[in-house]
């Protein structure tokens, strides 16, 4: 077209190559414009277990204060988050499937942000520059070392624990309260007073059991820290304080949930290559 | 997912809706430039098309329409001819631009589509100089902007769907491109480069040559130029005295009795000076084509800048080939309504048809005694402005004796008739005399600053020559000065068309007709301008030019302020990088993956790290409380930096 320009010297055609040159200029300043005063901003759930899936939260914080975003694909390590519109000073999330085959320390170093806008002739890059460092806590295996403990708990026996539960000790009666269980509306009580009662029932407190890592007898590695894994989050979804002995460290018996995070995470790191 | 309340639009269809549209507007822009025929097959395939469209299936496999395109052109190219090479070629990219709409579309295939649009808008350019080529141009960069964006989103995604809102947004948004990008490409079109002969000009088709004057008149042929309502000419000049303005084109010397003629002229260098004294008026002549060879400029023209002119001697000025293409020139005339000449040929201008009535004769002999060439004259003139003939336009004696009929029977007429008669009678007394052909009057447009001068406005008048004084200009038609001026009582929408005849003129003032020599001036005009500012202080465009560059200044003035006190306000990251700086004089150099303290922590000097923890826990109390520096916290900070 600018050749034909010049050659008939044809000034119409001269104005069709003026705005044809401005529009790819412009669409060039509106392309990498739209790469920048952008953020990512990736969120992961507490718990990444290594070889299954989980749902990344990808933000995209759109920083420009006329422009949106069009377009804009995220990579992190090789998956793909994709924004087809993001407002102007606003922000955006999508969840992306990812999943991780090894336990350890993780980096996402590899974080860039891509388009093809305005025009689907060539992509823009830009590296962001930013770290997310995560740990990927140990594949849960089903072994046989969790039966052992259960049998172990079981040869101790129970003791129950002074907070409420919903085993089979009663504790106490008291005024039903809205979304109590029916199964646990006393109903002789309710009779001889005229109004609801439930029933307070004990909750069994397991017999603590420490895992000594060491003392694990599975030869392979990665073997024994998932089965130590999944007999760790097992026991404790059944109530059974445990504990961990790992390389000097000893993490003393409990229930809770951050804890079963943090034995986790030392099991994750363990001679993390 | 259908979401109550909240209609969706799929991205595909959007696409498909806009390139519709474009493909419309394409079509309409070359449709009064090519056979119906092809127009017809094109709306019939466009419309087959969006049935295939609607029913989403493409009945006709793409081989076959593959193979049709072929056909088309091999046809097309057997039956080429340079005349309508253009055309033809339109005519093919329109079958192809049909053909395309009628396969299945992909992201490629779209793509094709606006390419050979803006084909066809270049063939536009190339069939026509209309000012409507611009409104075209404007739509189609808006639309294919748009359609650009949208099928983007497509490439990426061919099954999205966008609410409408956003559907909405992502429209308004991506016309953010056109709207930067069309005066940008008015900047572009004056820098681009452009060269004096361009090799494929012929391919410029020429504009369709309207009526006008060519050099055979046949009394009352002018009415049929007259009755044209198109325009002859702009002229950009100062506005002077409508009595003067005659524009002169073409000289007719000999009259068989119905037609007047134009002999062989010898040509005369353009150096060769002409006389006549009077005020003298440099015009920029817009020229549009019609049928002949010859330029138009105010009368008495002393020189005219085109290249390839050529002067004759009875003072008109011709191309060397049909005027075909709108032109542009400069010209320099006389206002005067002598041109002195020392002798003439009277064979020439004494010339009177064969058979010549006597009763001519004997008019001609009654109204000039033949003692003085002036009385002679002025008497002639009176006779035809006495009253007893009238000026009309219609019914006008198209005979074998047009003369006879118009001074003895009808008595009426145009201008003609009265510029015939009265140089058959100049002549029959022994005045040389010769027919000028050209244009009365004009409309001023005093915004653009030029004149206006319609096909209607065509005139003949009379040149009779004196010894001593050479040819004096004599119009005999009664009153004509009202015939062709802007009268009070002028209809409104004349006016109007007057007023919105600018936008025409600067088209093609400034568009049409900017070329390597325009933009040389510019060049010029700037590097003159940008060398020598103090000897044009006081000229009107370098004060414009002053104030733009003191506006420039001040905005760069307040920019770097607003950027300075942006700035302080990040002097927590300058404080930094003061620290950093002093450090790194020590040979500590901080990684970008180190936090503070980290950083700080291993430094191995210790004083060193003393003295950078100070600064360390001090800056951090301020920084993680979320207060502001102040003045004292600054200098602090500072002079815990320059002691390390």
């Amino acid at each position: 077209m600018g050749i034909s320009a010049i050659n008939t010297g044809n000034n119409l055609v001269y104005l069709i190559v003026a705005a044809l040159l401005s529009f790819m200029g412009i669409s060039g300043f509106f392309g990498k414009n739209n790469l920048s005063l952008v953020d990512i901003d990736i969120e992961f759930p507490q718990e990444i277990y290594a070889g299954s899936a989980f749902p990344l939260k990808v933000t995209l914080i759109n920083k420009k204060r006329v422009l949106p975003v069009f377009l804009m694909k995220v990579n992190i390590d090789g998956h793909t988050a994709f924004f087809p519109y993001v407002e102007s000073k606003s922000k955006s999330s999508v969840y992306i499937n990812i999943s991780f085959s090894r336990r350890g320390r993780k980096e996402i170093e590899d974080l860039y942000i891509y388009s093809v806008f305005p025009f689907n002739f060539f992509t823009r890059y830009k590296r962001l520059g930013k770290k997310f460092e995560f740990i990927v806590l140990p594949q849960l295996k089903q072994c046989t070392l969790l039966a052992l403990y259960e049998k172990d708990r079981r040869l101790r026996g129970d003791r129950t624990s002074d907070s409420t539960g919903y085993e089979t000790d009663i504790v106490s009666i008291r005024e039903y309260v809205y979304g109590d269980p029916m199964k646990y509306i006393n109903w002789k009580a309710t009779a001889k007073t005229g109004k609801l009662k439930t029933k307070e029932l004990s909750s069994l407190l397991y017999r603590p059991v420490i895992i000594d890592f060491d003392e694990v007898a599975i030869n392979d590695t990665e073997e024994k820290i998932s089965c130590i894994a999944y007999s760790v989050s097992k026991l404790i979804k059944n109530n059974t304080p445990i504990g961990l002995k790992i390389k000097d460290r000893l993490y003393n018996p409990d229930i809770t949930q951050s804890h079963k995070i943090n034995m986790l995470r030392e099991l994750a790191i363990y001679e993390d290559r | 997912m259908k979401i109550d309340n909240v209609t969706t639009i799929k991205i595909k269809s959007l696409v498909t809706i806009i390139s519709y549209l474009i493909g419309a507007i394409g079509f309409i822009s070359v449709y009064r430039y090519i056979n119906p025929l092809y127009s017809v097959a094109f709306v019939f395939l466009f419309i087959l098309s969006m049935f295939f469209q609607y029913k989403q299936r493409f009945y006709i496999p793409k081989w076959s329409l593959n193979i049709f395109s072929v056909l088309l052109i091999a046809f097309n190219l057997y039956k080429i001819n340079t005349e309508e090479l253009i055309t033809q070629i339109v005519q093919v990219i329109l079958m192809i631009y049909a053909v395309k709409f009628l396969e299945e579309k992909r992201v490629r295939d779209y793509m094709q589509i606006y390419t050979l649009t803006l084909f066809l808008l270049a063939g536009m350019g190339l069939l026509s100089m209309n000012i409507s080529f611009s409104v075209f141009l404007v739509i189609i960069v808006i639309m294919l902007s748009t359609s650009f964006v949208l099928l983007t989103f497509y490439s990426q995604e061919p099954d999205m769907e966008l609410t409408k809102k956003t559907a909405v947004r992502i429209v308004l948004k991506s016309l953010y491109i056109p709207c930067l990008a069309i005066p940008l490409s008015v900047v572009m079109f004056v820098i681009l480069p452009r060269t004096q002969y361009p090799i494929f000009d012929f391919l410029n088709r020429a504009d369709k040559a309207k009526t006008g004057f060519t050099n055979k008149v046949r009394l009352g042929a002018v009415t049929n130029i007259q009755e044209d309502a198109s325009i002859i000419l702009r002229a950009n000049m100062e506005k002077i005295n409508n009595d003067d303005l005659y524009w002169r084109g073409i000289v007719l010397d000999f009259f068989d009795g119905v037609s007047w003629t134009s002999t062989d002229k010898n040509p005369v260098p353009q150096s060769s000076s002409i006389i006549a004294s009077g005020k003298t008026i440099k015009q920029t002549i817009y020229l549009e084509p019609y049928a002949d060879r010859y330029l138009f400029a105010l009368d008495k023209p002393a020189f005219i800048y085109l290249r390839g002119i050529r002067r004759l001697d009875d003072l008109t000025f011709r191309m060397p080939s049909f005027i075909e293409r709108r032109l542009r020139y400069d010209t320099l005339s006389i206002i005067s309504d002598y041109l002195f000449e020392s002798h003439v040929d009277t064979k020439i201008y004494l010339q009177v048809p064969e058979g010549i009535s006597q009763d001519i004769k004997n008019l001609a002999k009654s109204i000039m005694k033949g003692e003085d060439r002036m009385q002679d004259i002025s008497s002639l003139i009176s006779f035809f402005n006495s009253g007893s003939f009238m000026y009309s336009l219609k019914n006008l004696p198209i005979t074998r004796t047009p003369l006879d009929d118009f001074l003895f029977k009808n008595r009426y007429g145009n201008c003609e008739y009265f510029a015939s008669a009265c140089a058959v009678m100049l002549r029959l007394a022994g005045i040389p005399a010769r027919l000028v052909g050209g244009y009365r009057g004009g409309y001023y447009n005093d915004v653009g600053r030029y004149y206006l001068v319609p096909q209607k406005n065509a005139h003949v008048w009379v040149e009779a020559f004196l010894e001593n004084k050479g040819w004096v200009r004599l119009d005999p038609t009664p009153a004509s000065i009202d015939n062709f001026a802007l009268s009070k009582k002028v209809h409104f929408m004349f006016r109007m068309r007057l007023a919105l005849d600018l936008i025409n003129y600067y088209w093609y003032a400034f568009v049409i007709n900017y070329n390597l020599d325009r933009q040389l001036g510019i060049v010029f005009a700037i590097t003159k301008a940008v060398k020598r500012p103090d000897l044009k202080f006081n000229t009107k465009t370098i004060k414009h030019l002053k104030y733009a560059a003191m506006f420039i200044m001040i905005s760069l003035l307040l920019f770097i302020i607003v950027k300075v006190i942006m700035k302080k306000r990040d002097v927590e990251r300058l404080l930094l990088s003061q620290f950093y700086k002093r450090l790194d004089r020590y040979g500590y150099k901080k990684r970008e993956s180190q936090g503070l303290e980290e950083f700080v922590e291993g430094i191995k000097d210790d004083n060193v790290k003393t003295k950078a923890w100070e600064f360390t826990r001090q800056f951090e109390e301020l920084y993680y409380r979320d207060r502001k520096l102040n003045k004292d916290d600054i200098k602090r900070l500072k002079d815990i930096i320059k002691a390390i």
